[in-house]
């Protein structure tokens, strides 16, 4: 919680270093901060890794060109996720030729990740198994759960960025959890004893 | 069954960060109320924390393949003017743009240092008479009446009216400076030269617009300035930062000199729009490295590096021999004396030079 508190406020201390200095170390330093998990939003919806650099590589550019403008946008990770958002579906509405697409009908794809670190005892076969749950998460549900999980983002960005509420953000979580805790039911035996050896 | 229901809800909060101090108390209290709900909450808490770490990756080809595109999009959209790569140098742009990062960074240093004072304080403000000029041989600082301050190179002058910061800011300049305006929206800013009027809407800029010269430029650094041209003043361009523009003094001088060979089939430059050049990464723009009292060649001939040379140090540069002015030279010297900058040259040019009182002679 402490690194997204940070994270946010370098990214508006860049954010001011971009606008008031054209500061291309600033942008450098922005892209670093920013451009993964861009890529993994804009990815979940496109599915392609090609498409989806490019669309980050587009959302940065715009970043550019109205940097002058940035000093009045009052969060920066919401309007560029908000632009990945938008160029993802245009990219979706122009190669498939559907007339309109909207999010809940997108077939998203999450690569969320339920991977140990050192001190967490997950065996590969719980994070397969809750990996796989979170896949068959209808499409928005995906997506909130990885804004507000995987990148750390608040239920008001989440609900900003795809345009709901924030109690369907909230409800969208709670069923996220449901369905982790429902795979992981046959596993917590297993985590318990393993965390209590610790 | 409602407290269960309350218990995700808070659980919820709680993994995105969102709990306040009560809610994460009554989230505490239900669950030891509620065991076998409080169980598979916990699991479900340490797997939605089981982010993994995130490892360092190296963004660097990306970025680059990110600025390629940059490059690409940033030329896409100034279609009005000749391609950079005309009547100047070619960059590969990839490099182009690596430079350019640094010259942002570099234009904040600019900045900071213009508006720091790390400098010393500025000689106050013009003598009477409103005209200011230096000599070959030497530079000047100083502030102009509304604060600006202007960086004068050798061999230049700048004058303005008594009515100065009346309506308008207005001052002639011959020769180059390097600008850092005042901001005053009411009361626009516009320099004078015998080519372009350029109006100044943001901050830092370098104009060089020397007569013995045949060509008037504006580098902009920092914000915004506008440029008319005299020849057409229907004609305005709008710089951003970063991007210099060079306009043709006249098309007779253009005809004169040494104009490069590989230019000669083409039509007379009359306006060129590019980029401001850094000759290494850590540097200040080379277009405004004379603020820090650097000397600098960037691919330039030798007949210009003569013209440098001469305001420089207020000598006379001869040179005998026609092929010798169109060699090109490149580099930066900082605080060298004249011997030391024409040792330097010959080293890397086939000419041999004769320094007698205030005259440089260069020959083959």
């Amino acid at each position: 919680m402490i690194a997204a508190m940070e994270k946010r406020e370098l990214i508006a201390e860049l954010q001011r270093q971009i606008a008031l200095c054209d500061d291309m170390a600033a942008y450098r330093k922005l892209y670093d901060s920013l451009h993964r998990e861009l890529f993994l939003f804009s990815y979940s919806i496109i599915k392609s890794r090609e498409v989806a650099e490019e669309i980050v590589s587009d959302v940065f550019i715009k970043l550019w060109r109205i940097r002058n403008e940035l000093p009045a946008i009052e969060n920066l990770t919401v309007f560029m996720y908000t632009i990945a958002r938008n160029l993802s579906i245009n990219h979706i509405t122009r190669n498939y030729k559907y007339p309109k697409v909207s999010l809940d009908t997108i077939e998203v794809e999450n690569i969320a990740t339920f991977d140990n670190g050192e001190e967490l005892f997950i065996s590969a076969e719980l994070s397969r198994r809750v990996g796989l749950a979170i896949q068959g998460l209808p499409s928005q549900c995906k997506l909130v759960f990885q804004l507000a999980r995987e990148h750390g983002l608040k239920y008001r960005e989440v609900a900003a960025i795809l345009n709901i509420s924030e109690l369907t953000v909230r409800n969208q979580l709670v069923i996220a959890a449901k369905k982790i805790a429902a795979a992981a039911q046959l596993d917590v035996p297993t985590v318990r004893t393993r965390q209590k050896s610790m | 069954m409602m407290d269960n229901e309350k218990i995700w809800h808070l659980l919820i909060l709680k993994l995105s960060g969102e709990a306040t101090g009560e809610e994460l108390r009554e989230l505490d209290a239900l669950m030891q109320r509620h065991p076998e709900v409080a169980l598979r909450a916990a699991s479900v808490e340490t797997l939605w924390k089981a982010k993994g770490s995130v490892e360092e990756e190296d963004t660097e080809d990306l970025f680059n393949r990110h600025l390629q595109r940059l490059s690409d999009d940033t030329a896409k959209n100034t279609p009005f003017y000749h391609s950079p790569d005309v009547g100047v140098r070619s960059h590969r742009p990839r490099k182009l743009w690596l430079l350019l990062g640094a010259t942002a960074v570099a234009a904040c240093l600019v900045i900071v240092f213009l508006r720091g004072g790390v400098l010393p304080p500025p000689p106050g403000s013009l003598a009477s008479g409103n005209f200011v000029s230096t000599k070959n041989g030497s530079k000047s600082k100083l502030q102009l009446p509304d604060g600006t301050q202007v960086w004068l190179n050798s061999g230049s002058n700048i004058s303005y009216d008594n009515d100065f910061g009346g309506k308008t800011r207005q001052v002639q300049l011959t020769g180059e400076a390097f600008f850092d305006v005042a901001k005053d929206n009411a009361r626009p800013f516009i320099i004078h030269t015998a080519t372009v009027d350029v109006m100044v809407l943001g901050t830092a800029f370098n104009v060089r617009s020397y007569p013995e010269e045949k060509v008037t430029e504006t580098s902009l650094i920092k914000g915004a300035v506008e440029v008319i041209l005299k020849a057409n003043a229907d004609k305005k361009i709008l710089l951003k930062p970063n991007e210099k523009l060079i306009v043709s003094n006249d098309s007779i001088t253009v005809r004169n000199d040494s104009i490069r060979a590989n230019d000669t089939q083409k039509k007379p430059v009359v306006m060129t729009l590019t980029q401001v050049h850094h000759l290494n990464k850590d540097s200040v723009a080379s277009e405004v490295l004379w603020t820090k009292n650097k000397l600098v060649f960037d691919g330039e001939t030798l007949g210009e590096v003569a013209l440098k040379l001469e305001r420089w140090y207020g000598v006379k540069v001869i040179i005998q021999g026609d092929e010798l002015k169109n060699m090109e030279y490149t580099g930066v010297f900082d605080d060298d004396n004249l011997t030391e900058v024409l040792y330097a040259l010959q080293l890397s040019g086939n000419f041999k030079y004769v320094i007698k009182r205030n005259e440089v002679i260069i020959k083959p």
